[in-house]
């Protein structure tokens, strides 16, 4: 500074006030230290493009959720950060954020297939004391409180879940000769039906299965690890931690994608492979009465409401059908269950923790977490939430839908090998896709092949 | 030399060189060191360094996320061994290798034949084409990348102006349609220099050719092409390095896909380290394009090294 | 004769048979005719397949209704609009700080060290003069993952670090080019102001910058577009998303599901304008050419 003080009157002026400024500053950094527990700073990240079925209604919820928070707990600061991209982007920076103490987020949130990868980093604190007194982790369904359990201890807890079940347009499907409401019972009733309405309108692209790599891991979360799910061995991690690379589920699953792009069932590879969040494309494409069936998970329900708008689709509840996804060869439905988690970081002091706690249970809270669900097109984990009217007349029929179809879903293994894994059959089913001459059996061997070479012989597995 | 000499008795022998008074040589200066040393501070701690970091990076276990992200060890010759079996890294050192060959190729064809033709077309045409071409090598990597993506698949400009508009020109062939846009984006630049250096053979060569009845090409092989091989070899090897380091313009056209028809080197050493959190696998992968780069290095530095 | 000369005079033959005999002359500017014609439709075909790609960008950005496909667009300004304003424009102002940090640490750097290795007797100064030249030719993306490693540690996964470290990238070439310029400066005026007992700095200040400036700011341009376009470095190393520059938010923006094609393309056109300007005062500055070990005069 070079201001020049000319006097001396000026010049004590200036120190007094220096003097009175510092030991001011002094003050209050005692007060701080001596009244730790009142001022208290929490970071919590989550993606801000990806979780949220749209941009602003994420930061709609997230605002409104730190609001309430602040206002019961006026000494806690909270800082937002809404982090930016794609899933893979989110990933990607979620974990440079987690490499240094200093940009941990307290409290973040994250795909529930990154668990196991984040805790045996070490990034992540147990909650269970935090778990312990609140009235909703009880009402989750027992599998969707085991999505964060690791060696007996919890380390994530769900803020919503994803499962898959089979959307088709009643008009197409009519006009097809297929009775409604349609419910196959197995892959055979799925493939009759797809070559029903090729046969019928063959401009009108019959049947929507994800495939390819751009949508990210969740790609094959949405679409082909469903069929898997559903195939006679839907193992995809053995107990031990082994990568599955060969089975007969694998063979069948990749035998369907096989019939379906070859007999001309399928989307095209310029929607499948769209950078664009290939997933949510079915809702547009329904809207657009180009679409017949699609294996699509249960937010696309809620992109046809008026707050996400993508695209507003008012006849969505009457002109479209939910179905359950058949086991193969019949027996039930099945489907993957994957969700969104918050998790604590284990650098923050427990200050931050209790707080991030009190966080979270007010972004748990019914209202929060059933707009929650709406909004990012989950489905609640409170098994309650599944009946409320708040929930279920949001995007009718697809939320109560597809509540019901919960129970049947099974968790996505959470393991530092799956990306490599998920990474492989994408490919092997983009394969397929772009030249559907390669049959299921071809694309199994490259998966193997891919997998087995990326990961090591000592880490995979075929299973009969 | 003698001038300089005189300048310096004059002003006085530094004093270092106090004791060996030599009028005949140029003394060293301490104002030198400090002018070098932004610039090697720099190169040392920005540069060599993390070669150097890399180098052992590559020989540990060190990953992005899981249980070796905080506690990593040196793990040897494990990593190499796995690159040796690693089919998905040769085949993106066979498609790197084919993406650099394409890309000189096209570069060096397109760069001279724009080059030559522009000398004898109207100078509406040089500004005009010329232009355009300039235009795309200044592009930025990532609008480049869009505009590519844009024009070749569904509903693109390529197809639409070939006739078949639903043509997914890029998925149907991901390499050729990538080394394309990579020859688009770096032409301007060769078409240049091999302007300048083609105004600077003299014409009197060119016209005892045609007073000799030389032909076009003759014309072409026994001048043109001897004095354009300096530059020439100049562009090959900057085509070549700037190919391999070539990481925007594929990441956002195919992101190394379908399958791995697009992962040249620079962007599977990424994937592996940021999406397969093997940080020292990817160092390691990048370290094989430092000995690629180094092999076109030397070569580079052979040719401009001339010119000290 | 080539192809096209044997075309032409066959062309050119039956004009002949029909009319009477002409001298010579016409009948080499007719095979100079079509032969200019041929090249100028060679040359107006290159074109347009260079302005193919970019007819998107155009298009799109005055389109209120752009996609990913090409066609007939809703004429409006509005993109331009939505792009001015908000986050957007925040990106492009952190690239504006990256390269400009980045070109002047390059810049400044750059110049005393290309005077020092042109003037002054360095002790190895060929062998360092070697490795700026290799180092130019490093690909960067090499670099990337251990000095993420290192800025990891240090809490420098800024912009201001991330700056300095672009500033590297750009540095050899640089100096290397700089180096040349001032090589073909004479000493004379240097030799002068060491009579009058001036020091390095007023040396440098007041005559080898002035005289070497189109070589310093073609080499500064060069340092800036390079940061300017930046992507992969900014991509890994600036992790507060409000420090990113306009390459990721153009990536960002450009994978959403709701992508806004029009807004992307307005925005990346603005982002190229700056690019475009620089080149042309480049352009200005190297009439002949640039400067190239080998063929080129310096």
């Amino acid at each position: 500074m070079k201001v020049m003080l000319r006097g001396a009157i000026p010049r004590l002026i200036a120190g007094t006030a220096i003097i009175a400024l510092s030991t001011a500053g002094l003050a209050t950094g005692v007060a701080s230290q001596a009244g730790a527990s009142s001022k208290v700073t929490i970071s919590v990240a989550y993606a801000a493009n990806t979780t949220f079925d749209t941009t602003p209604l994420g930061l709609t919820w997230w605002t409104q959720v730190k609001k309430e928070f602040e206002k019961q707990y006026p000494n806690v600061t909270v800082n937002l950060d809404a982090v930016q991209g794609g899933e893979p982007d989110f990933l990607e920076k979620l974990a440079l954020l987690y490499r240094s103490t200093s940009t941990a987020p307290t409290l973040a949130q994250f795909p529930s297939t990154e668990i196991a990868l984040y805790q045996s980093t070490g990034y992540l604190a147990s909650m269970d004391k935090y778990l312990a007194t609140t009235s909703w982790f009880k009402e989750y369904p027992k599998v969707i409180q085991n999505e964060g359990k690791i060696g007996g201890k919890i380390y994530a807890v769900s803020s919503g879940e994803n499962n898959v079940g089979l959307y088709y347009d009643k008009a197409i499907l009519q006009k097809a000769g297929i009775a409604l409401p349609w419910q196959p019972k197995t892959w055979a009733d799925i493939i009759s039906a797809a070559k029903k309405i090729k046969a019928a309108e063959p401009k009108i692209i019959p049947l929507w299965v994800d495939a390819g790599t751009s949508a990210g891991p969740n790609g094959a979360g949405y679409g082909i690890l469903n069929l898997l799910a559903g195939s006679s061995t839907p193992t995809i991690e053995t107990s031990s931690g082994k990568m599955v690379v060969s089975s007969k589920g694998l063979t069948q699953t990749l035998d369907f994608f096989h019939t379906v792009f070859a007999d001309g069932l399928g989307a095209p590879t310029s929607q499948l492979f769209s950078p664009n969040n290939a997933p949510n494309i079915p809702s547009t494409d329904f809207f657009k009465g180009t679409l017949g069936i699609a294996v699509g998970a249960n937010f696309l329900g809620g992109n046809w409401t008026k707050q996400v708008s993508f695209p507003y689709w008012a006849k969505a509840s009457t002109a479209m059908g939910v179905a359950g996804l058949p086991k193969i060869n019949g027996g039930g439905y099945a489907s993957t269950l994957s969700g969104w988690d918050y998790g604590m970081s284990s650098t923050a002091s427990s200050a931050q923790l209790t707080a991030a706690g009190e966080f979270m249970n007010v972004a748990q809270e019914q209202t929060n977490l059933i707009e929650a669900g709406n909004w990012a097109g989950w489905v609640p984990p409170v098994q309650s939430d599944w009946t409320v009217p708040l929930y279920t007349n949001f995007a009718a029929p697809f939320n109560e839908e597809f509540g019901k179809l919960l129970p049947s879903s099974s968790e996505l293994p959470s393991n530092a090998n799956y990306n490599v894994w998920v990474q492989g059959i994408e490919q092997a089913s983009g394969d397929i896709a772009l030249k559907p001459a390669t049959t299921g059996a071809q694309a199994l061997a490259s998966m193997k092949g891919y997998v087995t070479n990326q990961l090591g012989a000592s880490a995979v597995v075929s299973l009969p | 030399m003698v001038s300089t000499a005189v300048v310096d008795t004059v002003t006085g022998p530094p004093l270092q060189e106090l004791w060996k008074t030599r009028h005949d040589k140029t003394r060293y200066q301490w104002s030198s060191l400090g002018l070098l040393t932004p610039t090697f501070a720099l190169l040392i701690f920005l540069f060599l360094v993390p070669m150097g970091i890399a180098i052992y990076l590559g020989l540990t276990n060190l990953t992005l996320i899981g249980p070796t992200a905080v506690h990593s060890s040196f793990t040897g010759t494990a990593n190499l061994i796995r690159l040796k079996g690693d089919t998905t890294f040769w085949s993106s050192l066979w498609v790197t290798g084919i993406f650099i060959v394409g890309s000189i190729i096209g570069v060096v064809v397109l760069g001279y034949t724009l080059a030559s033709l522009l000398m004898r077309a109207t100078a509406w045409m040089r500004v005009v084409v010329g232009g355009i071409v300039v235009i795309s090598w200044m592009m930025p990597a990532v609008t480049a990348g869009m505009t590519w993506y844009a024009s070749t698949t569904g509903n693109g400009t390529f197809g639409t102006l070939f006739g078949h508009p639903n043509a997914n020109l890029l998925d149907a062939q991901p390499l050729l349609v990538v080394t394309l846009a990579s020859i688009w984006s770096m032409t301007g630049f060769s078409m240049l220099v091999m302007g300048a250096a083609l105004r600077n053979i003299p014409s009197e060569a060119i016209e005892a050719a045609i007073v000799e009845n030389a032909s076009t090409w003759q014309r072409f092989r026994m001048i043109v092409l001897p004095l354009l091989r300096p530059t020439m070899t100049a562009i090959v090897l900057l085509t070549g390095l700037l190919a391999l380091a070539n990481f925007s313009l594929i990441y956002i056209m195919t992101q190394g896909g379908p399958g791995n028809s697009t992962n040249i080197l620079p962007l599977y050493s990424y994937q592996q380290a940021f999406t397969f959190n093997n940080l020292a696998y990817g160092a390691l992968i990048g370290n094989v394009m430092v000995v690629i780069a180094t092999v076109f290095g030397v070569f580079y530095v052979r040719i401009t090294a001339r010119r000290i | 004769m080539t192809q096209h000369e044997s075309a032409s005079i066959g062309s050119v033959a039956t004009v002949i048979d029909d009319e009477p005999i002409r001298p010579p002359e016409n009948r080499q500017t007719q095979r100079t005719f079509v032969r200019r014609l041929t090249l100028h439709t060679i040359l107006g075909g290159i074109g347009i397949l260079f302005l193919a790609p970019m007819l998107w960008l155009f298009l799109a950005s005055i389109d209120s209704h752009a996609s990913w496909g090409i066609e007939w667009p809703h004429f409006s300004l509005i993109n331009f609009r939505h792009v001015l304003t908000g986050s957007l424009l925040h990106s492009l102002w952190n690239s504006v700080v990256l390269a400009f940090i980045s070109t002047t640490i390059a810049s400044v750097a750059g110049v005393f060290a290309a005077y020092a290795l042109s003037r002054r007797r360095i002790p190895f100064k060929g062998p360092l003069i070697l490795f700026i030249i290799f180092s130019s030719g490093v690909p960067l993306a090499i670099m990337v993952i251990p000095v993420y490693e290192i800025f990891s540690k240090f809490g420098f996964l800024s912009i201001l670090p991330t700056a300095v470290f672009l500033s590297v990238t750009s540095l050899p070439f640089e100096v290397y080019l700089m180096k040349n310029f001032i090589d073909a400066v004479p000493t004379d005026l240097e030799e002068a102001a060491r009579m009058e007992r001036a020091s390095t700095f007023q040396v440098l200040r007041r005559v080898v910058i002035p005289l070497a400036l189109p070589g310093i700011a073609a080499a500064a341009i060069f340092g800036f577009v390079n940061a300017w376009g930046s992507f992969v470095v900014p991509l890994i190393l600036i992790s507060p998303t409000n420090q990113q520059p306009a390459p990721i938010a153009i990536y960002t923006f450009l994978t959403l599901p709701k992508a806004q094609f029009g807004n992307i393309a307005a925005y990346s056109l603005l982002f190229c304008v700056p690019v475009f300007i620089l080149y042309a005062v480049s352009a200005r500055l190297f009439r002949e050419g640039f400067v190239l070990g080998g063929g080129v005069k310096g």
